[in-house]
């Protein structure tokens, strides 16, 4: 098994009456992606806040590459790249400038930091733009920069909180893109966001965290699994008898059938074919029906059944 | 690490827009602004000045040092030379007699010598504006106007000056009378120097024709009882000022003065601008600074020193505009301006950097404290009331000593006067003090900055 990354044990974080981490505790391991998703004011950010010593927290213990974290730790903050919620750019500088001057911070040598400066620069497909204050900048142009101010500097542990907020598509693939190649170059990376698609798509690993904690951990999968339903049929039908439905809910893997207006819910508990198995047996009964949609669980549903609420509320 | 940070906050600054309207375009709008409106006074000042006409009434006939002291500020290249002293102590207080004596090349006053009821008339027909009546050697002269403004000012400041000076002169003329006048005054003097309280008697049973013909000997043991005024007061420790300057600076330029003040400590724009980026309360780029390795106070060092830098560049481009292209002349060389506007910068960045370690990041907190603290000391240092920092020494003159723009309008007051003397050096060092500590502040708060909330 690879070395643990970071060690967060028993994390609380407390704002005056309310508790924005809970007991927080999570390893990550080397050339991980880890995903961690929550709706808003779930407390992914505090965390991240907590982890890099930027705020103070009232218990627990944060250790990063093996060794205690503090505000002073100047050797295990060179190895960590940040990029943040809101861009995180000086404004009178221009494109190239700020990567540079962030790199700077991290890393003394010119002609190193001119290279690594131009590496950045590549990945996130700014080559056009380096002469561009941020303010001529487009939404998604500006992510990109936020991304290259963060990660120029090669580090090993980089966390990206919610850095597609707010981004076109073309960029918000291209910065899913640049993200993998950072963890396919080495990199550990901590992906917060409440975009669960993005995770899934992402992440090899996944914690759910809702008021403070995690309620839920795994890969999308093993979430997705944990699930009591795991397929949604839906089918577009005029007339139906209640022979037909009692007849469907007869069938394998079906746990539960609604009828909703000129609609039908059918819901299966898993199984392989059971679009197949219900159309089947409505042709076989008879039974004119127009559209039909199968859907499988996302990490909504996930979120949903654990917690009673949507991700994005 | 510190000239990485120090060039690129350098350059951020100079690209930051309000930073470059707050302590270049702003006071060079209204550099042109006060040019407008004062400049044809400062012109005036410096060139031509009219004498303020006056009547001289010699009580009893007698002339004491009073008389000669009125005559010579009637005389071209008298008072106003090197060899008269007639200031007070402190350099503001300096500073306001001097404006009101009005030194220039030419004569301050037009005398007309007349009896009291010629004065009088002369006064009440509006041909002189004030009438001064010497009582004779060892007796208070006094003053009578007839209204108020700047000449009766000026009148008024002109015996202020004397009288304070009063006691001393007495005394030297005293001792010059006793050590060195003919032998018709020698029994006089010797009862003088013996007798204090019976030195007037004794001049004034003189006779007439005795007091004319040792009238010229009186006038050069005057001047030379002056002189020696002047050397005492050069030596002693508590007196910082040197004498007049052959081209002294205009009251106008008090304007001027201020609104270099007022562009230094702007320069708390620069302070909470950098700030922003160096502090994780201040905004993103602050916070992705504090997740950096870059020592907290090294990057603080050097943003005050873009800022201060920065301020330099914008002071020495007001400073130019005003003596180049204006054409109002500080009398002051180059270099010691830049000095203390550039201290004043420190003031002024040290004091941003100050407020932002206390506001958390509060925009409007950030940008209403610079402008409010920054307009306020200027005001109260002259900028738009030009007797504002009279008034305050007068009333509570501890202000003036903590007022950084206050402090500031009086080096370069002093500087500009009477030339740059132990007054300018010490109001530089109390700039440097100011900076310092509030620069100590910042450091100490920054040093210990942990955040509970972001």
């Amino acid at each position: 098994m690879s070395k643990a990354v970071v060690q967060i044990d028993d994390l609380v974080k407390r704002y005056k009456e309310k508790t924005a981490v809970d007991h927080f505790s999570l390893t990550i391991r080397e050339g991980e992606i880890l995903g961690l998703l929550g709706p808003n004011g779930s407390g992914k950010t505090t965390t991240i806040n907590c982890l890099l010593s930027i705020l103070r927290y009232d218990e627990g213990q944060v250790r990063i590459f093996g060794r205690k974290m503090g505000p002073g730790e100047n050797d295990i903050k060179r190895d960590i790249g940040v990029v943040m919620q809101n861009v995180a750019v000086i404004d009178g500088l221009t494109v190239q400038e700020n990567i540079d001057f962030f790199c700077g911070l991290y890393v003394r040598d010119r002609a190193r930091r001119k290279e690594l400066v131009r590496q950045a620069i590549e990945m996130t497909q700014l080559q056009d733009y380096t002469r561009y204050l941020p303010r001529k900048l487009s939404g998604g142009l500006l992510r990109r920069l936020n991304i290259a101010c963060g990660i120029a500097h090669r580090p090993k542990l980089i966390i990206f909180d919610e850095p597609t907020v707010a981004v076109d598509p073309q960029s918000r693939n291209a910065i899913l893109d640049g993200i993998r190649r950072l963890n396919e170059g080495g990199a550990t990376i901590i992906y917060t966001s409440h975009y669960m698609e993005e995770v899934e798509e992402l992440c090899s690993r996944i914690v759910i965290m809702d008021r403070g904690k995690a309620v839920a951990e795994g890969t999308a999968d093993q979430l997705k699994g944990m699930l009591k339903n795991q397929e949604t049929v839906t089918i577009e039908v005029r007339d139906i008898s209640v022979e037909i439905l009692d007849g469907i809910r007869r069938l394998d893997h079906v746990s539960e059938v609604k009828k909703s207006g000129e609609k039908i819910v059918v819901r299966c508990d898993g199984g392989s074919g059971n679009l197949v198995r219900i159309v089947g047996f409505l042709m076989e009964h008879h039974v004119s029906f127009g559209r039909v949609n199968s859907e499988l669980p996302t990490l909504n549903d996930v979120f949903l059944q654990i917690t009673g609420k949507e991700l994005r509320d | 690490m510190f000239l990485h940070l120090l060039i690129y906050r350098f350059r951020d600054l100079v690209r930051t827009k309000y930073v470059i309207g707050w302590t270049l375009l702003f006071p060079l709008l209204l550099a042109t602004a006060f040019y407008a409106g004062f400049g044809d006074l400062i012109r005036t000042e410096n060139g031509s000045f009219d004498p303020i006409p006056v009547a001289l009434v010699s009580e009893n006939g007698e002339e004491g040092i009073f008389s000669q002291v009125v005559e010579s500020l009637a005389e071209e290249d008298s008072s106003t030379g090197s060899d008269t002293d007639l200031g007070a102590d402190s350099g503001t207080d300096a500073a306001a007699g001097n404006e009101a004596v009005r030194p220039a090349s030419g004569p301050a006053l037009r005398v007309t010598k007349a009896t009291q009821e010629e004065a009088e008339a002369l006064l009440k027909a509006g041909k002189v504006n004030g009438i001064y009546t010497d009582r004779g050697l060892f007796q208070e002269p006094s003053l009578t106007v007839s209204g108020s403004g700047m000449d009766q000012t000026v009148l008024s400041e002109v015996l202020r000056v004397y009288l304070n000076d009063y006691t001393v002169s007495a005394d030297l003329i005293k001792g010059a009378l006793t050590g060195s006048s003919g032998a018709s005054s020698d029994a006089s003097a010797d009862e003088a120097e013996t007798s204090p309280s019976k030195g007037s008697e004794t001049v004034g049973r003189a006779s007439k024709e005795q007091a004319i013909s040792s009238l010229p000997g009186l006038l050069s043991r005057i001047r030379k009882a002056l002189s020696a005024l002047d050397e005492l007061k050069s030596r002693d420790e508590s007196l910082s000022r040197v004498s007049f300057r052959e081209d002294p600076v205009s009251s106008g330029m008090q304007y001027f003065f201020s609104l270099l003040a007022m562009a230094s400590l702007f320069s708390s724009w620069s302070a909470t601008s950098f700030m922003k980026s160096l502090l994780a309360d201040q905004s993103a780029a602050g916070l992705r600074f504090e997740c950096s390795p870059a020592p907290r106070l090294t990057a603080a060092a050097a943003s005050a020193l873009a800022g201060i830098l920065l301020q330099a560049l914008s002071g020495f481009l007001v400073v130019l505009y005003i003596e180049y292209v204006l054409g109002l002349s500080f009398h002051i060389p180059l270099g010691y301006i830049l000095l203390v506007t550039t201290l004043g910068g420190a003031v002024g960045v040290s004091f941003g950097m100050a407020i932002s370690t206390l506001t958390h990041g509060n925009e409007a907190l950030n940008a209403a404290i610079p402008l409010t603290v920054t307009m306020t000391c200027s005001f109260l240092s002259g900028l738009m009331v030009g007797s504002m920092k009279q008034i305050i020494e007068n009333a509570a003159p501890i202000l003036n000593r903590l007022n950084p723009a206050a402090v500031l309008t009086d080096a370069l007051y002093c500087a500009g006067t009477y030339g740059v003397g132990r007054q300018y050096w010490s109001d530089a060092a109390s700039l440097a003090v100011m900076a310092a500590l509030l620069l100590l502040f910042a450091g100490i708060r920054m040093r210990r900055q942990n955040y509970d909330h972001l």
